[in-house]
């Protein structure tokens, strides 16, 4: 009776105190244990969270902790409306929050946080993507071409461009190509695509030829001739079929 | 004041970004991998861990007339996480044309005309030719015409040449029963694909690298299951026994040594059940490995399934006053679970399979456990049809057998509907290594011939 009314101080990571109702306070797992398995009257520190990110978690504490228990006439659309506006906050203070949520293991909040930044991923290019979030692209040519051609599966399902290749491997393992033109080639491992990039010269060409360097350098070289294939997104990629010496 | 970040993936701990890549949808997650090498193996977490329902075009199904179902081939990827399916645009020609043989590990086997078997991973887009079964099969042609019925001259028991036209699942029930993998070929691991054919009387064994099959020195044939398990194959034979063979190791002359040969009673269940449903359908066995334990799964289908589960007869199915038969599809009616007790030598029933659940049907019988996957059910056989010997014998169905079995109160849900029960090619599992390997080898009895 009456334990409603009791009071936590919380101390931030910038040295400011926050004095709030027990039952907002203890939405967090990690300030609930600290409160039952300490001294119940000392200040707790969280000294990962800074004032106002905190002071930003307590107030979305006290909104459900309030519908929760009736004491605010708030319809479950009402709610759920409030969240979405507590969430339309910077990336930055998103992603403060995201960390002080799992800090604080506060489940509801840091659904919540997670989901909104899934929501700025969805239905984006990779491209998009990186430029939402500042990601910087370390990917070498050859990984991401191996990538990308995973994804033209779901681009043919989502009704884009260019239609599922299905390549064959070879059964031995080529480990180097060599052109007998002046442009690079990237081998990306054995029994893989092999990509060109900076194909401008080639443009107008319909098929080059390739020269593949064996195992046994007394084996003469085996020419294959490529077809090229224009996928509609600005490359040009060329594929490679190898044909299955057994 | 907030400093201005460097990136998302520098600043959030690995936990936080998968609560964000769960949920995320499967073209999401393709498009995540993309972005940058830490969310490509973030996203590969999910993305390789999907299992998949393997479907024919809707379109091809609901409004093909059943005849020429043999041009059909498969276009839907079913997810059963999202529970929604992916079609591709248009239909590889490789679906049309090959014959599915198996999957597993993640990998589909088809077999194309001219009796050459590949391999195909449907996500990485890439084929494995592997030799030829012309001369396994005593195939001398096989051509395709244009119905898509396969046109066969083989040899049977060194005798004469015969002349056969049949569909891709005559094919199956007679040439190549099923296909299997052991070991992964995506990362250019060595692997090994074996095959039960010839009327499930003999088992070949390829490996990676080698350029022909060999025929196993088999000693029970014929066999109703094939598994690999830590590069050893086991097969379940007709006579109740268990056969083991390390396809690592050779005797002296080269062949590959049978490490293992239980013959095992009977479950008594499954005999008293199914004298009391002689006549009105088919068993089928599975043989499935299981956090180190053997499962026996029994499956007993109906001939003539009612719409009310009544098991009839083909003279039910003609009534006085219809001028045609009644059209009553076969059925699945129940599962047996057994598991192999080693000290004993017996089957022991199962009431539960606790948290996994199984993947049988035309590919490898798998276990899995309900925590790799949401929305799995607890306690239940996924199973798809692999009736071949039935499947084309109507035009009004076949390929329709598949849903999800509820061990516990012995009850059916469908997992994928289409208006007609004519579904072919029949759906096939598609279940990623990524999600056998999660299993945590918690059990410590190995099975044997494994030490």
């Amino acid at each position: 009776m009456g334990s409603t009314s009791t009071k936590i101080k919380l101390r931030t990571s910038d040295q400011k105190v926050f004095e709030v109702e027990k039952a907002v306070a203890v939405q967090s797992q990690t300030i609930k244990y600290i409160y039952e398995n300490g001294c119940p009257d000392s200040v707790i520190h969280v000294h990962s969270v800074s004032g106002d990110i905190l002071s930003k978690i307590l107030d979305y504490c006290k909104k459900h902790v309030n519908s929760a228990a009736g004491k605010e006439d708030i319809s479950p659309e009402e709610l759920y409306e409030w969240d979405a506006n507590f969430v339309k906050v910077d990336q930055n203070t998103l992603f403060d929050l995201i960390l002080a949520a799992n800090c604080l293991k506060i489940e509801s909040l840091l659904d919540l946080t997670c989901q909104t930044v899934a929501n700025m991923i969805k239905g984006k290019r990779p491209e998009e993507i990186r430029t939402t979030f500042n990601i910087k692209n370390d990917y070498t040519i050859e990984a991401e071409e191996a990538v990308r051609r995973e994804n033209k599966w779901a681009f043919d399902m989502l009704g884009g461009v260019g239609t599922m290749v299905i390549e064959e491997l070879a059964d031995d393992t080529m480990s180097k190509c060599v052109t007998n033109t002046k442009s690079r080639v990237c081998v990306i491992a054995a029994n893989q695509i092999v990509m060109m990039r900076s194909i401008s010269k080639l443009a107008n060409k319909k098929s080059i030829d390739v020269y593949k360097q064996p195992q046994n350098p007394t084996t003469p070289r085996i020419k294959e001739s490529v077809k090229q294939r224009n996928v509609g997104t600005g490359f040009i990629e060329l594929f490679f079929h190898f044909k299955c010496k057994m | 004041m907030a400093k201005r970040r460097k990136s998302l993936a520098d600043q959030v701990p690995t936990e936080i970004f998968w609560s964000i890549f769960n949920k995320l949808s499967f073209i999401d997650l393709l498009q995540a991998k993309a972005v940058c090498s830490s969310w490509n193996l973030a996203a590969e977490e999910f993305v390789s861990k999907m299992p998949w329902l393997m479907l024919p075009s809707k379109k091809e199904v609901e409004e093909g007339d059943g005849a020429f179902v043999n041009n059909n081939g498969y276009n839907g990827f079913f997810n059963l996480c999202e529970n929604r399916v992916y079609n591709l645009k248009t239909t590889p020609m490789e679906f049309r044309e090959s014959c599915c043989i198996g999957s597993s590990n993640g990998w589909l086997v088809f077999l194309e005309h001219k009796a050459v078997p590949f391999l195909f991973n449907p996500f990485k887009q890439i084929k494995i030719h592997l030799p030829s079964v012309d001369y396994l099969l005593g195939l001398k042609k096989m051509e395709r015409n244009e119905d898509g019925e396969y046109e066969l001259d083989y040899l049977k028991k060194n005798q004469r040449f015969f002349f056969k036209v049949c569909g891709k699942q005559q094919v199956r029930e007679c040439f190549i029963q099923k296909a299997i993998l052991s070991g992964k070929p995506d990362c250019n691991e060595n692997f090994g694909v074996v095959l039960l054919c010839n009327n499930r009387e003999e088992i070949a064994y390829h490996q990676r690298g080698y350029n022909s099959w060999t025929v196993i020195d088999v000693s029970h044939p014929p066999y109703r299951d094939i598994i690999c398990h830590k590069n050893h194959l086991y097969a379940l034979s007709d006579n109740n026994s268990i056969e083991v063979w390390d396809l690592g190791g050779r005797d002296y002359v080269g062949r590959i040594v049978n490490k293992s040969d239980i013959v095992l009673p009977f479950p008594d269940k499954s005999h008293t059940k199914g004298n009391s449903v002689r006549g009105f359908g088919t068993s089928k066995f599975y043989l499935v490995e299981s956090c180190d334990d053997l499962l026996l799964i029994v499956r007993f289908i109906g001939d003539y399934v009612d719409f009310d589960g009544t098991l009839l007869t083909e003279w039910d199915l003609l009534t006085e006053t219809c001028t045609q038969p009644k059209i009553c599809p076969y059925r699945t009616c129940f599962f047996h679970v057994y598991k192999l007790d080693f000290d004993e030598l017996k089957w022991v029933e199962v009431e539960s399979l606790n948290d996994r659940a199984l993947f049988l049907g035309g590919n490898q019988s798998v276990s899995v456990s309900v925590q790799s996957f949401p929305n799995c059910e607890t306690n239940s056989i996924y199973f798809t049809d692999d009736c071949w010997e039935k499947m084309e014998e109507d035009y009004n169905y076949g390929g329709h057998d598949t849903g999800i079995y509820n061990i516990k109160d012995e009850s059916f849900k469908p997992i994928y509907e289409f208006s007609s029960d004519k579904i072919q090619p029949p759906p096939c599992w598609i279940i990623p290594s990524a999600m056998l390997e999660s299993q945590l080898g918690q059990c410590v009895a190995s099975l044997p011939g494994c030490n």
